[in-house]
């Protein structure tokens, strides 16, 4: 089984949600059966603008998780193929954050199963009014996948950049014990975790899109 | 068209989605649209529709998928407007 992680976000502030329902624009990346997805009974009340662009989140991490392992792999979001969507109840609804977690047990969720080159993914979504994050594995078990969303006073490419690699590095200095971990992209344009010289086999896994910034990685077994 | 007018013209299609307009100004076809232009992902649809509403074609899910960088943008626009002639 690969390791690996992939994560995307989407700031629903930026989106233009005329262009996102127009079917010339979604169906560049939905397949009529997945534009169905929407009326399962638990996304039925979803606002399908926000449906579209969920379902684009969930193939880019798919994408992103993949592409660590193959670094030639373009993205075709047709390809990955979104099977089901439910909603899981938990606990906590998301606010505009930040906020962080471990595992998505304690959270109110969208759960997804995919497929992609005959293999199977699974993913975890949490909406609210600003923002859509989804993190992306090929296992049911999240209990060992940190991610975090937070929101930044600045949407300029090289801000987000370095925003989004300062929240993951508070997180993953405590949990790896490590003092000197640094990020940085391979030719591919996938990020790659270091400890000073060393190259660690922790996955991770870095989203931005306007005003948000967020991540994902895979530590423990 | 040439290969030429098309890089030229495309820089008007991406101009909205990338704040890098010093990049923009001196891209060549092997110029990649996230990497080297910064444009985020979420805006790869926007360009194709765009693309398609200026040169009046349609771009499927395989033609789309080649629009990762201009060099792939002018092949797809290349081929689909020699199609209409």
């Amino acid at each position: 089984m690969i390791i690996s992680a992939g994560n995307d976000i989407v700031d629903l502030q930026t989106i233009d949600p005329a262009r996102t329902i127009d079917p010339r624009f979604y169906s560049k990346f939905i397949t009529g059966p997945e534009t169905k997805l929407h009326s399962l009974p638990q996304l039925a009340d979803m606002p399908f603008a926000y449906f579209v662009w969920l379902l684009w989140s969930v193939k880019e991490s798919v994408y992103k998780f993949k592409q660590r392992h193959n670094p030639g792999l373009v993205f075709s979001p047709s390809k990955i193929v979104i099977e089901h969507i439910s909603l899981t109840l938990n606990m906590a609804g998301a606010t505009n954050g930040p906020i962080e977690g471990q595992g998505f047990d304690e959270w109110f969720c969208y759960s997804g199963t995919i497929t992609f080159n005959r293999h199977t993914f699974y993913s975890r979504s949490i909406i609210n009014s600003s923002f859509i994050v989804t993190v992306a594995n090929n296992s049911e078990n999240f209990g060992n996948m940190y991610w975090g969303v937070k929101p930044i006073g600045n949407s300029s490419p090289g801000y987000q950049s370095m925003a989004v690699r300062e929240f993951i590095l508070k997180k993953l200095g405590p949990v790896l014990e490590a003092n000197h971990l640094n990020i940085i992209k391979n030719p591919s344009g996938c990020p790659v975790l270091y400890d000073g010289s060393v190259e660690t086999i922790v996955p991770v896994s870095l989203a931005h899109h306007g005003q948000y910034v967020a991540y994902a990685f895979l530590f423990g077994r | 068209m040439t290969r030429q007018e098309i890089l030229s013209e495309l820089k008007k299609v991406l101009s909205p989605y990338t704040l890098d307009k010093e990049a923009l100004a001196g891209i060549d076809e092997n110029t990649d649209l996230i990497k080297d232009l910064k444009i985020n992902s979420a805006n790869l649809v926007d360009i194709i529709i765009d693309a398609e509403t200026k040169y009046n074609i349609e771009i499927d899910y395989d033609a789309a998928d080649k629009m990762v960088n201009v060099g792939g943008c002018i092949d797809v626009i290349e081929e689909k407007t020699n199609q209409q002639t």
